[in-house]
């Protein structure tokens, strides 16, 4: 009986550094992979932030408020988008009233990102996988080297850890990948997708 | 120079944050109760043995308030008001959008926070319906079937006020990271966040309770007694080999209140008192009332008769049963060893032991090696 509880203690131990060793990770929101999230896009591009406003909107559970973002196309890697685009958010501040969604990506004027996008449906965030689907654009002030970081501002070292099982080791911005680089690939999968049809 | 200066304030930021680990995103809710209207509906019979989804949203409710003192979430079940945004109800329900708007392929769950000014003053959460749900532990099964309970326990995280740390540059085991994994449980970091916002439970009652409140007999953080009764489950089942057995009053509930009954029995209040004030703190949303005196001084702590503990077991059982309306879920441990051992947990932790020492003395009498003595 001694052996059998000091087993089930010792199965107990190990979960437990089991659970302490897992991924942080948690719910609410599938990450999608880097194909997964090319596929899922109706256009993806380069885009700076030259607006964002917000506005009640009524609907049939009640009032909400809605963000819309005006960004300037500065390249399209998939789809066909004009100079201009705009992407609407559920939430936002309209006078003493804030309506929150945690997670939900915040632009400010002057952001430069590269999206992922669909629109269909009038999704509540149209960034595929809610905000996965946004990536920064970081410029080194030293060596104006421009790379690219998640939505979190966590330097992203290669497409193939976008929605991994197992998180990616963290990495500096200086072994995070291009911007062309990650354009590159983006029109890579694209091309490689569009083959495959 | 610009964009230089906003890396460095960001990577600052995401270092300080590591430290901080938990998010706290705004204007949390006043001292009190918050009650949640769960419109989830019926279920087909759910895999932890829910019989609907309100247990399930229920068991995430009760695990939160565990570890929360001036704030407690009220559970009202299989609620039959309708959803609506900015209607002074907390609804929590599933959905085909979100106030119109899809959730999109990727997204399970959402919570709308409307503040106004500097006030929270709503949390509503929906559910996509698209999903396909069931409520079970262990590891996730993405793209087949999600388990409601988790995710509500994420969600509630929301409505209490905590964010995302993963958003915010933090690299911490969280059931408050936003993306999808295998945790199904509250970690260290989700309990300091959100006892950041609420305080610890038993850390201010003497305030919250007036009178002759004063409770000269401190009882551990409920987290270990928590700690405690899940070793139990799993020494029961694995070891002792038991099957398992309904119940409905649920682990939460069972330590919270079995807990709650001793410390008002261990400061002076008769069992019918005791047994009282417990109907009242369930039905007032966990506002803890006035003990019934100071104890007598002794050097080992006294605990009341098991048999009358196990009386109040069963009233609290039919309480959950008819006046919560909650349904059943699976324990290995029945009515009487969850509160024989719950007892003995905390008499020895009352008495000078630590969790680790209570432990093995419990283990020694599971093993049927007598009643080791207390640790002072």
């Amino acid at each position: 009986m001694k052996s059998r509880t000091g087993a089930a203690l010792a199965l107990t131990a190990v979960m437990a550094v089991a659970a302490m060793a897992e991924a942080p990770r948690a719910a609410s929101v599938i990450a999608p992979t880097f194909d997964a999230m090319v596929a899922r896009s109706r256009t993806v591009f380069v885009g700076r932030t030259v607006d964002v406003r917000s506005r009640w909107v009524s609907t049939s559970s009640g009032p909400a408020i809605v963000t819309v973002v005006t960004l300037s196309v500065v390249r399209t890697l998939k789809g066909d988008l004009g100079a201009q685009t705009q992407l609407e958010f559920l939430g936002g501040t309209v006078g003493e009233y804030r309506m929150e969604i945690p997670g939900m990506p915040k632009f400010r004027v002057g952001d430069e990102d590269v999206l992922f996008v669909d629109e269909r449906g009038q999704p509540v965030s149209p960034v595929v996988g809610f905000m996965h689907g946004r990536f920064r654009v970081l410029e080194d002030a030293d060596t104006r080297r421009r790379s690219v970081a998640r939505y979190n501002f966590e330097p992203l070292a290669d497409v193939k850890d976008i929605g991994a099982a197992a998180p990616a080791p963290r990495v500096s911005s200086a072994r995070a990948l291009s911007l062309a680089a990650f354009e590159d690939e983006i029109v890579r999968a694209v091309r490689r997708q569009r083959q495959a049809q | 120079m610009r964009r230089a200066i906003l890396l460095s304030i960001v990577l600052l930021a995401a270092a300080a944050g590591a430290s901080q680990s938990f998010w706290a995103n705004g204007p949390s809710w006043p001292s009190g109760t918050v009650p949640i209207q769960i419109e989830l509906g019926s279920a087909p019979a759910l895999s932890d043995g829910c019989a609907d989804w309100s247990c399930s949203a229920s068991g995430a409710i009760d695990r939160w308030n565990l570890f929360m003192s001036r704030v407690q979430l009220r559970a009202v079940a299989n609620s039959l008001h309708a959803r609506g945004e900015l209607n002074g109800r907390n609804d929590m329900f599933f959905a085909d959008d979100m106030y119109g708007k899809a959730f999109g392929h990727d997204t399970l769950a959402l919570t709308t926070w409307w503040y106004r000014g500097d006030a929270l003053v709503e949390a509503d959460t929906g559910f996509n319906r698209a999903k396909r749900w069931d409520s079970y532990r262990g590891n996730a099964k993405p793209g087949l079937v999600y388990d409601l309970r988790r995710v509500a326990l994420h969600e509630l995280g929301h409505v209490l006020g905590l964010g995302h740390p993963e958003d915010h540059g933090q690299d911490v085991t969280a059931m408050m990271n936003g993306t999808m994994g295998d945790l199904d449980t509250l970690t260290a970091d989700d309990i300091t966040g959100i006892q950041s916002l609420y305080g610890v439970p038993g850390g201010d009652l003497d305030e919250s309770s007036g009178g002759s409140s004063g409770s000269a007999i401190d009882f551990p953080p409920r987290n270990e007694t928590y700690d405690f009764r899940n070793w139990l489950e799993t020494t029961y089942a694995r070891t002792l080999g038991r099957s398992a057995g309904l119940s409905y009053s649920d682990v939460e509930g069972s330590v919270v209140w079995v807990q709650e009954y001793l410390r008002y029995r261990l400061n002076a209040c008769t069992h019918e008192q005791a047994v009282a004030r417990v109907r009242s703190q369930i039905a007032g949303g966990g506002v803890a009332a006035a003990v019934c005196g100071t104890p007598a001084s002794a050097s080992v702590i006294a605990f009341p008769p098991r048999d009358q503990t196990y009386g109040f077991r069963l009233q609290l059982e039919d309480f959950y049963r008819v006046d919560l309306g909650r349904a059943a879920v699976k324990t290995s441990v029945d009515a009487e060893g969850d509160v024989v051992w719950i007892q003995e947990y905390l008499r020895y932790r009352l008495n000078g032991c630590t969790h680790a020492q209570s432990i093995a003395r419990i283990t020694e009498q599971i093993e049927g090696k007598g009643v080791p003595p207390v640790c002072r």
